[in-house]
């Protein structure tokens, strides 16, 4: 059997582009979302191992499911509200928290960014999980505090208390230098 | 640099490999979703509630519903007993009727009577 490199070349080649269809499977829409869904999954379970996990169901429920979306923010949105109930779903298991508790971040890290990004990358991982969630959908996927109300399923008053909280606690753990 | 830009620096850093999107590709490669596509009706998008909750929440429930029970059932035998035997739960109080000097004096009596 081919491997999917080498699929993906051959199909390139007969096609002129990298979007490949196998079995119905478009994985041109892995390619787009693949980082920010395994981005998210590491926000919520602070876990590569289970990130990936994650990013692996949540593409089998798009391929199974085959949703329709209105545009692409819809879609975005869908990959976004799907990550975070699966990782969500993972940490209410007893046995996986025990195991995520246990994990040591600073290595995890580490290994991911510079010292710098690393520092802040490990302070917005040590924040609880709804500051946690809540940040990262706001400053880096740059949702209004409306759309991380309606994609978390909570009011906006509780998502602004969130960031708030979370802003001020990062704020504490990076030593006050930021504005 | 402010924390927007420190935030989206640090998770930037953070990016599936090539060796996971090749795994990941190979994965959807071999699943079969034509195969799966009938079993699924509902986009199920809400996070599943754990067994342990609904386990917890029946033992509550249980729990609750033995506590009414008992209660229910001592205050019902209570009320039965007051209408049953009301003179159980009526406290009796013994008075002194006679003083020794009263029972001295009945014997006194008693005595001349014999006398």
């Amino acid at each position: 059997m081919l491997s999917v490199q080498e699929f993906e070349n051959h199909t390139s080649d007969i096609h002129g582009n990298h979007t490949i269809h196998m079995s119905g499977v478009s994985f041109a829409i892995v390619d787009k979302y693949k980082d920010m869904i395994y981005r998210t999954a590491f926000t919520v379970v602070k876990n590569h191992e289970d990130a990936e996990d994650i990013l692996q169901e949540v593409f089998f429920k798009y391929f199974r499911l085959q949703p329709a979306f209105e545009n692409q923010s819809h879609e975005k949105a869908w990959f976004l509200r799907v990550t975070i109930n699966e990782g969500k779903n993972l940490l209410r298991s007893f046995w996986k928290r025990k195991r995520t508790d246990d994990v040591n971040f600073e290595n995890i890290v580490q290994q991911q960014a510079d010292s710098h990004d690393s520092k802040v990358l490990q302070a917005v991982m040590s924040l609880p999980d709804k500051y946690r969630i809540a940040i990262y959908l706001y400053y880096y996927e740059e949702y209004s505090i409306r759309e991380i109300a309606s994609l978390t399923s909570q009011s906006e008053t509780t998502i602004a208390q969130h960031l708030s909280r979370g802003r001020k606690k990062l704020r504490k753990k990076l030593g006050g230098e930021q504005k | 640099m402010n924390l927007h830009k420190e935030i989206k620096n640090a998770y930037r850093a953070i990016q599936v490999s090539d060796d996971m999107t090749e795994r990941l590709k190979q994965e959807l490669y071999q699943k079969d979703f034509h195969e799966e596509e009938s079993e699924t009706f509902i986009v199920e998008e809400a996070p599943k509630i754990s067994i342990f909750r609904y386990v917890s929440f029946a033992v509550a429930c249980i729990a609750m519903g033995i506590g009414i029970g008992v209660s229910m059932w001592n205050m019902l035998a209570k009320r039965n007993d007051n209408i049953l035997n009301p003179s159980s739960t009526v406290p009796v109080e013994i008075t002194a009727t006679e003083t020794t000097e009263d029972t001295k004096e009945s014997a006194e009596s008693i005595q001349n009577i014999l006398d």
